[in-house]
C-alpha cells in the first residue's frame, strides 16, 4: 500500500544496513571465536572437534607466555610514559601562561596525522645502533666507540608508542580541566590557597576520572597495537601477542590458523572487558574521545591560571624542544634521508639527490602500491560514508526498533584490535573462499570500512544530527519517498559534513596497516606494505621514499581539503 | 461540509500526557485556531493531524477518511495524507532556490517540467515572491521565507494547510502584515486551514473559530467574538484578553441573574451561568473597555467609585488605572476620564457585560 511507503522503505533500508553490518562486523568475528575452539588447524579443513587445545597453548607455550607479559609491560610503560607527558602538557597549557601556545599544541597533536609506522621509522633512522644519527653524533661528540643508545627494544617501544598516544591524553585531560569550574578554584583562592596547593587538591581531584579513562584508553590501544612493536621490537626478538599472531600466520606450516584465532579470541576479550570496566567506572571516555582532534584554539589566557613569571619562557622552551626532537625529528629524518643514502653525513647537502625516487617509480611494486593504495582509499571512503551516513540517519532520524543495535554495531569494531579483525577476516573469507574475496582488494576494501565504521558513524552523525528536523518534516509532508528525502534533503544538507568524512576516512584507509599486512597477496600491496617490505630487505632509500610519498599524499590531502574546499577535517 | 474530524485524541510522550482526548472539526474553507500557552497540547494536536505523530488514542478523519486510528491500527503516513504544513522554523531549504523549495513537492508527483515551471510561478506572484524565483534560500529575509514556506504549501493544492506558530519568528510589524496576507490568501483560495498559535489576537484576527486548548483539553470553542466576549472558563477569559477580577460571593440567583457582593458591600447584578449557585464564592470579570464613567452619585447595583492612580496613552485609546472599594481597576476609554469636583470617578459596569465564573482556582 503505498499510504505506510515510508515506514516499509524506512524498515527496508534499517533491514539491508542492519544485514550489511551483521555480514561485516559480527559474521567474522562469530567465525573466528568459533574456529578457536575447534582442533582443526585451518578454516580450510572441515569439521574438527570442539576443544581448548588453543587456548591451552596459547597460555602454556613459553613463547607466547613471555609475549603476554611483554604485551602487559608494554602497554603499562606507555600508558606511563604518554600520560606523565600528556597531564604535563595540557596542565601547563590550561592552567599556566607559558607563551606559544599554540604552536606546543599543534606540535602534540602532530602524531595524529603521521601513521605510528612512520614514528618508529624515523626514530629508527635516528636510533639505529649503526646509522642512527644521533648515535653518530653522540658517538662523535663523545668520543664513543659504540653506539650509546639503541632504539630497539622494550625501551624504544614504549617510547615510541608513547609519543603517539600523547595527543589522546593531551586532549582528554585538556578536555576534562577545562570542564572544571573556575568558580571552584577561585573559591580555594579566595580561603588563602596557593596555586599549586589549588591543583593538587581542587582542580587534578575533579579531574582524576577523567584522566583514568585517558589511561585505559591507552592501554587498550597499545594492547593491540602492532605497527610499532614490529617495527621497533622484532628486530630484537621482543614480541607481543599482536606480533607473535603475525608470526604464527607468516612463519608456521602448515599455518596455524586457528592458535591465531584464539590468539585474536584473548586480546579482544582482554580489550573489551577492560573497555567495559572503564565505561563502568567513568562513562565519559567514549565523549571525550569524540571530542579529540578538534583542536580548539589556544590562544586565550584561561581563567584561574597561574603566572610563571619568567619561569614561564623556559618551560615553554622546555615542552618545545622535547616536541621537536621527539616529534618534528624524526618526520624530518624521513624526509631528509629519502633524498640521500642514509649512510651519509645528513648535513653533507652536496649528496641529495631524486635517486632513490628514480628507483622508486622503476620498482613495479612500489608503483603498483600506491595505486592500489589511492583506488582503495577512494572507493572505501566512498563506501564508509555511504554505509555510515545512512547508519547515522537510521540512529538518529527515525525510530525503528532495533536502532540502537545498529548504533551497537556500528561502533563495535572500535573495541576490536586491527590485527583481531585482520585474523577473523582471513577466517571468513578462507572458509568462503568460493567468494573469491580473498587475497583480492576487496578483502582489503571490506576490511578497511569495517575496522574504521566508528569513525566513519562519529565523523557522520554530527551532519545528520545537526539538521532541523522540520527540514526533513517539510519534506515529508509533500509526499516524497525516503529515497528522494535522502538524495533531495538530507544528503546535499549534510554534503560538507559528509565530505569531511571522506576525506578523514581516505587518509585513514590510505595510512592502515595491521590489517593490510596480514591480507594483502601478492599484486595487492598497499603503500604500508611497501614501506615494510622495503624496509625489511634493508632498503632504507626505497623506505624513506616511499613514506615520504605516503606523508607527501596525506599533507596534500589535508592542505587541499583545507585551503581549496575550506573543510577542517577532524577527529584523525 | 467537515473537511477535519478529531475524535477523542490521546498523545502521550512517555509517562506525559500531552493530549487528553480532545475532539474537533473543520469546516471545509475555513480556518480554525489551536490557541493556547506553550505546553497545553496544541503543537502536539496539529503533528497528529499531519501524520508526523502517531497518536494513542481516538481517530482522526481528513475528508471523512479515516487516517489515523488506536483502535483500529490505521495509520496513513504524512506523505500519503494530502497536506501542506508551513513550519515555526519556515524549514525552507538552505541548500535550493527559492524556486527550487517550490518546486520539490510538484517533483514528488513527478509532473511535466513546464507545467511545474508555471505553477511555481503562480504561487510565487500569489504570495507576493514575483520577483525573488531564483534567489538562494538563505540570503531571504524572515518574512520572505515564512512566504516560501507559505508557497511551497500550497503549491500541491492540498486539501488542507496546516499552520504550527508560522509568525512567531517574526517581529511585530511584519506579523500584522502577513496574518493579513494568510487571511486574505485563505479567503480567495477557499484554502482549510489548521492553525496554531500562542497569540490571542493572531488568533482572533485570523480564525473562523478557535478552540482553546489548556493542560492538553479544549476549554472553550467558538467563533472569535464568542470566544472573546462570551469566554466559557475564568481560564479562557483570562487567556483572550485583559480583564478586570474581583473575588465576589453569590447572594442570590434569579431569572438567570444572579446578585452578587464584593467586598464593602459593592452589590452586582450579572447573567448567571450554570454551576454558580447561591451562597458560592465566584469571580466576577468584565474586560476593560466595557466598564463605563460619568459624574453622578452612585446608586446601589453596577456602581463603583474610583480614585484614579495611574493613566497611559496607547494611541487608539487611554488606559486608566483605577482604586476602587473591591480593588483595583482597569479602564479603557477613547475619551479622556470624567472626573468630579473631589478628584473620584464614578463607575458603572454594564450587566451584559459581566461575567461569573466559579471559583475552582485560587
Amino acid at each position: 500500500m503505498s499510504t505506510k511507503r515510508k515506514g516499509i522503505q524506512t524498515t527496508l533500508l534499517a533491514l539491508a544496513i542492519g544485514v550489511l553490518l551483521l555480514w561485516l562486523v559480527v559474521l567474522p568475528l562469530g567465525l573466528m571465536f568459533f574456529g578457536s575452539f575447534t582442533s582443526s588447524h585451518s578454516p580450510l579443513e572441515a569439521g574438527g572437534v570442539l576443544t581448548l587445545e588453543k587456548y591451552r597453548l596459547a597460555y602454556s607455550d613459553p613463547e607466547l607466555r613471555r609475549a603476554w607479559w611483554n604485551t602487559i609491560l608494554f602497554s603499562t610503560g606507555t600508558v606511563a610514559f604518554a600520560t606523565m607527558f600528556g597531564l604535563l602538557i595540557a596542565v601547563f597549557l590550561s592552567r599556566t601562561d607559558v607563551p606559544f601556545r599554540g604552536t606546543i599544541e599543534t606540535l602534540t597533536l602532530l602524531p595524529l596525522a603521521i601513521p605510528p609506522y612512520l614514528l618508529a621509522i624515523g626514530w629508527i633512522m635516528l636510533l639505529n645502533p649503526t646509522i642512527g644519527i644521533m648515535n653518530r653524533a653522540l658517538m662523535e661528540w663523545l668520543g664513543l666507540r659504540s653506539a650509546p643508545i639503541s632504539i630497539y627494544g622494550m625501551a624504544g617501544m614504549i617510547f615510541v608508542e608513547g609519543l603517539y598516544h600523547l595527543p589522546v591524553v593531551y586532549l582528554i585531560v585538556k578536555g576534562s580541566l577545562r570542564s572544571v569550574d573556575p568558580a571552584m578554584e577561585e573559591v580555594a583562592s579566595l580561603s588563602g590557597a596557593g596555586p599549586l596547593y589549588i591543583f593538587r587538591r581542587i582542580t587534578l581531584p575533579l579531574a582524576r576520572p577523567v584522566i583514568l579513562a585517558a589511561m585505559v584508553l591507552v592501554f587498550v590501544r597499545s594492547v593491540g597495537s602492532f605497527a610499532i612493536p614490529i617495527y621497533i621490537g622484532s628486530r630484537k626478538g621482543i614480541n607481543v601477542i599482536s606480533t607473535k599472531i603475525y608470526d604464527v600466520i607468516s612463519e608456521t606450516f602448515p599455518t596455524n590458523y586457528t592458535l591465531a584465532a584464539a590468539l585474536s579470541a584473548s586480546l579482544l576479550v582482554l580489550t573489551a572487558l577492560l573497555l567495559f570496566a572503564q565505561r563502568v567506572f567513568t562513562g565519559r571516555a567514549e565523549r571525550y574521545q569524540i571530542v579529540g582532534g578538534r583542536g580548539y584554539s589556544s590562544g586565550q589566557f584561561m581563567k584561574g591560571a597561574a603566572g610563571l613569571g619568567n619561569l614561564r619562557f623556559l618551560i615553554s622552551g622546555g615542552i618545545l624542544t622535547f616536541l621537536f626532537v621527539t616529534l618534528v625529528l624524526p618526520v624530518g629524518m624521513i624526509v631528509i634521508t629519502s633524498f640521500q643514502s642514509p649512510l651519509i653525513d645528513l648535513f653533507d647537502f652536496s649528496s641529495l639527490s631524486l635517486k632513490n625516487y628514480v628507483s622508486l617509480f622503476n620498482s613495479p611494486l612500489n608503483g603498483r602500491a600506491i595505486r592500489n593504495s589511492l583506488l582503495l582509499s577512494f572507493v572505501g571512503a566512498g563506501l564508509g560514508v555511504t554505509v555510515s551516513a545512512l547508519t547515522s540517519y537510521l540512529i538518529h532520524r527515525t525510530r525503528i526498533r532495533f536502532r540502537a543495535g545498529l548504533h551497537f554495531l556500528s561502533i563495535l569494531p572500535g573495541v576490536v584490535p586491527g590485527v583481531t579483525l585482520a585474523v577473523a577476516f582471513l577466517w571468513t573469507y578462507l572458509t568462503m573462499k568460493w567468494l573469491g574475496i580473498y587475497g583480492t582488494l576487496w578483502i582489503l576494501l571490506i576490511a578497511y570500512v569495517t575496522r574504521f565504521l566508528p569513525e566513519a558513524t562519529r565523523a557522520t552523525q554530527g551532519g545528520i544530527q545537526a539538521i532541523h528536523s522540520q527540514l526533513e518534516e517539510a519534506a515529508r509532508i509533500t509526499g516524497a519517498s525516503l529515497f528522494r528525502i535522502l538524495r533531495r534533503i538530507i544528503f546535499p544538507l549534510a554534503r560538507e559534513n559528509l565530505f569531511s568524512a571522506f576525506l578523514l576516512l581516505f587518509m585513514i584507509y590510505l595510512r592502515e596497516f595491521a590489517m593490510s599486512i596480514f591480507l594483502t597477496a601478492h599484486g595487492n600491496e598497499v603503500i604500508s606494505m611497501a614501506i615494510f617490505d622495503a624496509w625489511r630487505n634493508a632498503n632504507l632509500e626505497g623506505a624513506m621514499a616511499v613514506s615520504t610519498v605516503l606523508v607527501g599524499i596525506l599533507m596534500i590531502t589535508l592542505a587541499v581539503s583545507r585551503w581549496v574546499f575550506r573543510i577542517r577535517v577532524t577527529g584523525l | 461540509m467537515v473537511a477535519v474530524e478529531v475524535k477523542n485524541l490521546v498523545k502521550r510522550y512517555g509517562a506525559v500526557q500531552a493530549v487528553g482526548g480532545i475532539s474537533f472539526e473543520i469546516e471545509k474553507g475555513t480556518l480554525k485556531t489551536l490557541l493556547g500557552p506553550s505546553g497545553c497540547g496544541k503543537t502536539s494536536t496539529l503533528r497528529c493531524i499531519a501524520g508526523l505523530e502517531d497518536l494513542d488514542g481516538g481517530e482522526i478523519l481528513l475528508d471523512g477518511k479515516l487516517v489515523a486510528s488506536q483502535t483500529s491500527g490505521v495509520f496513513v503516513h504524512p506523505e500519503a495524507r494530502g497536506l501542506g504544513m508551513v513550519f515555526q522554523s519556515y524549514a525552507v531549504w538552505p541548500h535550493m532556490t527559492v524556486a527550487e523549495n517550490i518546486m520539490f513537492p510538484l517533483d514528488v508527483l513527478g509532473l511535466p517540467r513546464m507545467e511545474k515551471i508555471k505553477r511555481v510561478r503562480e504561487v510565487l506572484k500569489q504570495v507576493g515572491l514575483g520577483d525573488k524565483e531564483e534567489r538562494d534560500a538563505t540570503l531571504l529575509s524572515g518574512g520572505e521565507q515564512q512566504r516560501v514556506a507559505l508557497a511551497r504549501a500550497l503549491v500541491q493544492n492540498p486539501k488542507i494547510i496546516l499552520f504550527d506558530e508560522p509568525l512567531s519568528n517574526l517581529d511585530a510589524k511584519l506579523r500584522r502584515e502577513m496574518r493579513g496576507e494568510i487571511k486574505s490568501l485563505q479567503k480567495t483560495l477557499g484554502m482549510t486551514a489548521l492553525y496554531v498559535t500562542h497569540d490571542q489576537e493572531e488568533a482572533l484576527f485570523l480564525s473562523d473559530e478557535i478552540a482553546l486548548m489548556e493542560h492538553g483539553r479544549i476549554v472553550d470553542e467558538g467563533s472569535p467574538y464568542e470566544v472573546y466576549e462570551n469566554s466559557r472558563t475564568f481560564f479562557s477569559m483570562n487567556f483572550m484578553g485583559q480583564c478586570n477580577v474581583w473575588k465576589v460571593v453569590v447572594k442570590e440567583i434569579r431569572d438567570g441573574v444572579a446578585i452578587v457582593e464584593g467586598s464593602l458591600g459593592a452589590k452586582f447584578e450579572s447573567p448567571a451561568p450554570r454551576g454558580v449557585t447561591a451562597g458560592m464564592t465566584a469571580w466576577l470579570a468584565v474586560r476593560p473597555h466595557h466598564v463605563e464613567s460619568f459624574v453622578a452619585p452612585a446608586s446601589p447595583m453596577n456602581r463603583l467609585q474610583g480614585r484614579l492612580v495611574l493613566t497611559s496613552f496607547l494611541g487608539n485609546y487611554f488606559e486608566y488605572r483605577l482604586e476602587t472599594e473591591v480593588g483595583p481597576l482597569i479602564l479603557h476609554s477613547q475619551r479622556p476620564l470624567a472626573k468630579s469636583e473631589d478628584g473620584s470617578v464614578s463607575l458603572f459596569l454594564p450587566k451584559e457585560y459581566l461575567r461569573l465564573y466559579p471559583q475552582d482556582a485560587p
